[in-house]
């Protein structure tokens, strides 16, 4: 009996020494490495690893790279009509992991570069189109979904996958390489079967012609003025629309609410740690947390919170670089999904409204990333003077996160219907709202939202003009 | 000499003839006239096999442009409805319009009138051929022929 008690206090006192070790080491090497800093907690990393994954207090969730870049919408394409999926849809969640599959299989046997028609064409018939909205550098696009880009292809921002001919019936990939001004085709010798049978799964199908197919992507010529040039990519969906109800509000839950396990959480995501960070409250429901390494302030505004981070060295050691853009994409993505689901706003999803690219850094090495919200697959963006403005900014010094703000609000499924005309009818107010009647605008992109304004919420087309970071809210009232 | 003059006078008046001529023949890739451009259909005649067809072009702003098809039977051009509305647009400051309309199986003669705000009228006629589904467009698109069944 004293033996066995022996043994067992000599097993206790192993594993207390053994574990004050670990600890030890771990916050060694967090000083050592600066990569707390990099939102990177060695201990939990280690105890994933060894399958403890949550034992030291972890409850963060890591997206999947295939979920941080995924393509805002996609438009299958089957005969002569059209189905277009945004992301945060039942239908784009359920369609998007065979898609992936289909993307996944592609190999680079044979990378050529082709003409725009040869695009245009290949996105008739039966298709599948992947458009990323944004441009993602080439090292950002394999490292998130861990497949092989021909070196010739420097950006992606559309893919599009297809059947090459009746006859053989092949699978062949386009890729839109946008800062270039690129197509590439990549032929298989894999079957375009599952392109065709995932194109068969799907119904409501409708007649949403490309601007291409329209012939709004090409100027008239020299007798008629053709104001508008509508970017060859942009589905047209010329009928009315009606977007569902709803309400944006404060979000119910506040910072006190959150559990002390995802509280400690939140604040690893910005390297500061609870018992080492001096924290200040307000009586008005804001909080302060002051560390070494840097300030993460929340606060309460009228219709919603405010949780902003700054890095106490402005210009963190880090370096700029396509290896950097991967990594900074991926910790700013997780961050505010995290966040969002801290506070009870799951039905928000994220999407990303900036390039992922080497020159998206400035001279100073630091680049900005915008995220804006989605609900049920419509962007709802927060407005100033008709320009939207991003809830989600964050500015990264190579691959370390400086500066970070996030807008929470709480969308609900409530309030009226909000109607909105054809698009045409707001392509025809542009030139109003934009006040330069002699120009020709270039439209890189025209969509549907939900807009937050002084007034509420309402629903508009949004437009994006080539070469012009913002994105316009246009005011159409119903005919 | 008067020979001379003869055949110059000859070869004078069969120049004339052949430019008046061409000045008058359409312009096979290209469809409209100084008041609208059509970009779809692309030429004066095509074929398609999309029963629902939207008509676009640009023209100016204030232009009302309204669809019509001839009915043999009758011998006169008939307005289109759409969905129970007529087919007529007046093109806003982008001067882009697309009319949706349906066709009927075979020849399908349209005409595109426009009526400028300052009183010029104009007319423009194409001819689009709706194709029934082939065989082989059959087994490329399975989603069709379910709705041609239909």
């Amino acid at each position: 009996m004293n033996r066995k008690k022996e043994i067992l206090k000599n097993i206790t006192l192993s594993f207390l020494v053994i574990s004050s070790l670990v600890l030890f080491a771990g916050s060694w090497l967090r000083e050592w490495s600066g990569i707390d800093k990099n939102n990177e907690n060695f201990i939990n990393t280690l105890a994933s690893k060894v399958g403890l994954s949550g034992f030291f207090g972890d409850s963060i969730d890591y997206p999947n790279g295939s979920d941080v870049v995924a393509p805002a919408s996609i438009v299958l394409t089957s005969g002569a009509e059209r189905v277009i999926l945004n992301k945060g849809t039942d239908m784009y969640s359920s369609k998007y992991g065979d898609i992936l599959s289909i993307l996944l299989s592609l190999k680079s046997e044979r990378c050529v570069e082709v003409n725009s028609s040869e695009w245009f064409s290949s996105n008739k018939s039966q298709a599948i189109y992947l458009d990323y909205d944004i441009n993602y550098h080439r090292e950002v696009f394999m490292s998130a979904l861990d497949i092989p880009l021909p070196p010739e292809i420097a950006s992606v921002s559309g893919i599009i996958l297809a059947s090459n001919d009746s006859a053989t019936n092949k699978l062949v990939a386009y890729i839109h390489d946008d800062t270039e001004d690129k197509y590439y085709k990549i032929s298989t010798n894999k079957s375009a079967r599952n392109v065709k049978s995932l194109l068969s799964s799907v119904s409501n199908y409708k007649n949403i012609p490309f601007a291409t197919e329209l012939g709004f992507n090409t100027a008239a010529d020299e007798d008629i003025k053709q104001q508008v040039i509508i970017n060859g990519n942009v589905p047209i969906d010329l009928e009315s629309h009606r977007l569902s109800p709803v309400e944006v509000s404060l979000p119910e839950k506040t910072i006190s609410d959150i559990e002390d396990k995802k509280f400690n959480s939140i604040l690893s995501l910005f390297g500061l740690s609870r018992s080492s960070a001096q924290e200040y409250a307000d009586k008005d429901g804001s909080f302060m947390y002051i560390d070494t390494y840097g300030t993460l302030s929340y606060k309460i505004e009228e219709n919603r919170s405010i949780v902003e981070y700054s890095s106490a060295s402005k210009m963190a050691e880090g370096f700029s670089g396509s290896e950097a853009l991967y990594k900074a994409l991926y910790s700013g993505y997780s961050n505010s999904v995290n966040i969002l689901e801290a506070f009870g706003l799951d039905n928000i999803t994220l999407k990303i409204s900036s390039d992922i690219l080497s020159k998206s850094y400035n001279e100073e090495g630091i680049m900005t990333i915008y995220m804006d919200y989605c609900y049920n697959g419509i962007p709802v963006y927060f407005t100033q003077d008709n320009i939207i403005i991003h809830p989600v900014e964050m500015k990264f010094s190579g691959e370390n996160l400086i500066y970070y703000k996030q807008f929470l609000i709480e969308l609900s499924p409530t309030g009226s219907y909000k109607d909105i005309p054809p698009v045409l009818n707001a392509i025809n107010n542009l030139t109003y709202l934009l006040e330069k009647e002699d120009e020709t605008y270039y439209i890189n992109d025209i969509h549907k939202a939900y807009t937050i304004t002084s007034f509420g919420l309402e629903g508009n087309w949004c437009v994006k003009l080539e070469n012009d970071e913002n994105i316009y809210a246009i005011k159409v009232s119903i005919p | 000499m008067k020979k001379t003059f003869k055949l110059l006078i000859m070869l004078t008046l069969v120049c004339s003839f052949v430019l008046s001529v061409s000045a008058f023949a359409a312009d096979p890739g290209m469809v409209g006239n100084s008041v609208i451009k059509i970009k779809k259909p692309e030429t004066y005649t095509s074929t398609t096999t999309q029963k629902e067809y939207y008509i676009s072009g640009v023209t100016s702003s204030g232009v009302t442009v309204s669809v019509s098809r001839y009915n043999p039977f009758t011998g006169y051009f008939h307005l289109l409805y759409v969905d129970g509305k007529a087919a007529v647009q007046t093109a806003g400051a982008s001067g882009l319009i697309a009319q949706k309309i349906y066709l009927t199986d075979g020849n399908n003669k349209i005409r595109i009138r426009t009526d400028s705000p300052d009183g010029k009228v104009t007319f423009l006629e194409v001819n689009i051929t709706l194709n029934v589904l082939s065989l082989s467009d059959i087994q490329q698109s399975p989603i069709d022929i379910r709705k041609a069944i239909a």
